[in-house]
């Protein structure tokens, strides 16, 4: 890490940082979301750079406790640059920037950071680690768990990042910020796509109908394999007609995801009921 | 038939306590559904069965997460408690989990909210702290939130564990066959529902032809999830070298600096 005029070591950074990856959501409350944690994180901070200065030791801890919220991965960036803003102008000044910054890079950052590290990571390292769980298998989970440390140690370079660019990392970063945002989301589409056809286990039953004609006193009876027939118009054909109409639902005013659950689970025992569905 | 002892309930409450605190802060995977429901088996010595009730329920849940500070289903306590009460009684993992399973899921978002909502009082003592500059209690306050995160989880899994039991077991009994068949059918098709969570989150229709790419590959081609994920790796890597290398669109001069990727 640069360090050529710092007023903190590298040792010093590296605890900073912990202390937020420690500390940012532990006292998580609905009135300042993280805002106790970045507060509680800058506390180090705050003593070396205004400890023999009351009024801006004040000013400090009042502009850190604010509302915060952000995807906590991102969070080490903000906290990096606040750091390295506040170092280099360690006035009022120097405050007022640092909390601006702060509050305009929150929104933006989370957006990008829950798409890449809690949607679509989520989802294909969830949906491996499920599809091989269902068959006894532990090294899917095994696959996630990697992956999540590796995010862990990741999280000090996105520190080390935020702290050496300081507010010129907005810039640079924009753009490859949706870059790899847009490249996830093709990741997380193609996977999406192949769950549909393989993870959802719906198979229509057969199902005998009387054709009117007695023979020795019993009806005749003919079997309709309805799976056989969906198939051959094309394979996974209701799994990705259920797909349509979930994601349609979802997409009303009245319907969230606890609900939809609900109506699935309903939907599953009456198509079980009335022998559409095979058990 | 076989009960709990004490030892195995304390284990599992533990690991439920700090998996939420783990994942609020360094997230190594203990928070994750599968992991705990794995654990759980093999606490109780069936791991197969975690693994298929938190497969289950993680299902429910893909890329589902707590964004902007929303409660989403604890898939992972109820999983816990699920894989603990269920292998004892011997009943289908996967009917259990699409039954009991999401019922306690959806409860137990009750607790979540009690607790983000109970941090709200040690907001307020430490708000009189950075009025004094005590730095001291205001980061003791900050984690004394680990109490009421750890309890959220921690406390139903134990008290469910410890009591439970014949819950379960007389619920079992009086349903009839019919439903524990139609739950068990609500298992497979579950799934659809995090997939179109997800697929509200993704950029559908701007691109749905990578939807239908994975689709193709699994359904007409049978290719398994890993490999449609390498070549969805592809796609993503194509889609990245595109939207960097022609940056005129962003019109900034964000070319130069390739510091960021190593």
């Amino acid at each position: 890490m640069k360090n050529n005029g710092s007023k903190f070591t590298a040792k010093e950074l590296r605890r900073v940082n912990l202390r937020w990856i420690w500390q940012s959501q532990i006292g998580w409350n609905y009135e300042r979301m993280q805002g106790l944690g970045y507060l509680s994180t800058m506390l180090p901070v705050i003593n070396r750079l205004y400890g023999d200065n009351p009024e801006l030791k004040a000013k400090a801890l009042h502009v850190h406790s604010q509302f915060f919220n952000t995807q906590p991965n991102m969070g080490d960036i903000i906290v990096g640059m606040n750091i390295a803003i506040e170092e280099q102008s360690a006035n009022s000044a120097g405050l007022d920037v640092a909390a601006s910054i702060k509050t305009a890079l929150m929104g933006p950052f989370a957006g990008i950071g829950d798409t890449i590290f809690g949607m679509i990571t989520g989802a294909v390292f969830g949906s491996i680690a499920a599809t091989m769980a269902l068959e006894g298998n532990a090294i899917g989970i095994a696959i996630w768990t990697l992956w999540q440390i590796a995010c862990f140690f990741f999280r000090f370079k996105m520190f080390d990042l935020g702290y050496e660019q300081g507010i010129k990392l907005v810039t640079t970063l924009s753009g490859k910020m949706n870059a790899l945002t847009e490249a996830a989301a093709v990741l997380g589409l193609t996977v999406v796509g192949c769950m549909i056809a393989t993870m959802i286990k719906f198979n229509l039953a057969s199902i005998n109908v009387g054709l009117g004609i007695f023979e020795d006193g019993a009806e005749l009876m003919k079997e309709f394999p309805l799976q056989t027939y969906a198939d051959s118009i094309m394979p996974a054909l209701f799994p990705a007609v259920l797909a349509a109409l979930c994601y349609w639902l979802l997409g009303k005013k009245w319907m969230n995801s606890n609900k939809l659950i609900i109506s699935v689970v309903i939907a599953a025992i009456l198509l079980r009921f009335f022998g559409i569905v095979a058990a | 038939m076989a009960e709990l002892n004490f030892l195995q309930i304390l284990l599992i409450s533990l690991w439920a306590f700090w998996g939420i605190i783990d994942g609020l802060s360094f997230n190594f995977g203990f928070n994750s559904c599968i992991a705990a429901c794995l654990f759980t088996g093999i606490v109780v010595g069936n791991p197969t069965y975690g693994l298929i009730v938190g497969g289950t329920l993680q299902m429910t849940q893909l890329g589902v997460g707590t964004y902007g500070g929303a409660s989403v289903l604890n898939i992972t306590s109820s999983g816990m408690i699920t894989t603990a009460l269920g292998s004892l009684s011997g009943e289908d993992p996967v009917t259990l989990a699409a039954s009991i399973g999401i019922a306690l899921a959806a409860l137990f978002v009750q607790l979540d909210i009690l607790a983000r909502f109970s941090n709200t009082v040690f907001q307020h003592i430490a708000d009189k702290y950075v009025e004094d500059g005590n730095t001291k209690g205001i980061n003791l306050m900050n984690h004394l939130g680990i109490i009421p995160w750890g309890l959220s989880r921690g406390l139903p899994v134990f008290l469910l564990l410890m009591f439970g039991q014949p819950l379960v077991d007389s619920l079992m009994t009086i349903i009839p066959a019919w439903l524990m068949d139609g739950f068990k059918v609500a298992g497979g098709l579950l799934p659809v529902v995090g997939f179109a969570i997800l697929l509200r989150y993704l950029p559908v229709l701007k691109k749905p032809q990578f939807l239908i790419l994975g689709f193709v590959l699994a359904a007409y081609l049978k290719i398994p999830v890993l490999g449609v994920g390498l070549i969805g790796l592809v796609a993503a890597l194509i889609t990245y070298q595109n939207a960097t290398a022609a940056p005129a669109a962003g019109g900034s001069a964000s070319t130069g600096g390739s510091d960021y990727e190593e």
